[in-house]
């Protein structure tokens, strides 16, 4: 499943999560909804705000970090390409054969880039699970 | 000259072995509980409000912030798909100086 429709169900489970609240408010009594009731259900959700406040910043953080350093890998890749294709363009030409299957390579990636991008625009079920890295 | 563009080589192999590796970025389990947390927060909300328009709304908005949260972890974990990606453009700009 992708990132919006995964999302999408999580969004009706929390706001679900706060209907069927309400609609308990409604079904329960009123001497279950005391000040003692309501004390112990405010300390135990406290608790879990506290638990789940970090997990979601520094999930945030991670996944930021992680997407970071592939953008990087991508830079660092093109500066080595293009190092790499000087050093042969001075190696004289039985290097030449190399460049163009270096060009090709590029190419490759490039289009390969493009293409998960656009297959998951169109259709997000029939997306390749291969990674982009494995064409160059 | 040959030892460099052999290190170069190298390199561009291991950034390629590395990207290879990207598998799912959060366990769908981890998720799970992840929202079921926020949904029994969420219920103790609704629980003790008299429900009005306003306590509907802010619950709604909250929700939606909750929800975009997760939205960004799962949208970051996967580069390569999705309506955030990397772009390859500087990658299509290196095929520029890359001419025979």
């Amino acid at each position: 499943m992708s990132a919006v429709s995964l999302s999408l169900v999580a969004f009706a489970a929390i706001f679900g999560g706060a209907l069927l609240g309400m609609l308990l408010r409604a079904v329960l009594s009123e001497p279950h909804l005391n000040a003692d009731s309501r004390d112990v259900v405010r300390l135990g959700t406290g608790l879990l705000a506290t638990l789940a406040a970090p997990v979601i910043g520094l999930l945030i953080a991670s996944a930021q970090s992680s997407f970071q350093t592939k953008s990087n890998q991508i830079k660092q890749i093109t500066a080595n390409i293009i190092l790499l294709d000087n050093l042969l363009a001075r190696s004289g030409p039985q290097a030449q054969p190399l460049r163009q299957l270096l060009r090709n390579g590029v190419t490759i990636l490039v289009e390969g880039m493009a293409r998960a991008k656009c297959q998951c625009c169109q259709s997000r079920s029939v997306r390749s699970e291969r990674p982009v890295g494995f064409v160059l | 000259m040959q030892t460099r563009a052999l290190q170069i080589w190298i390199d561009l192999a291991q950034t390629r072995v590395l990207f290879a590796q990207t598998d799912r970025a959060i366990p769908m389990p981890f998720l799970t509980v992840l929202v079921f947390w926020l949904a029994i927060i969420f219920a103790s909300f609704g629980l003790f409000a008299r429900p009005n328009a306003v306590v509907v709304a802010a619950l709604l908005v909250c929700a939606v912030s909750a929800a975009s949260a997760i939205f960004l972890i799962l949208e970051l974990g996967h580069p390569f798909f999705g309506l955030m990606t990397i772009s390859s453009v500087p990658l299509s700009n290196a095929l520029a100086p890359l001419g025979p």
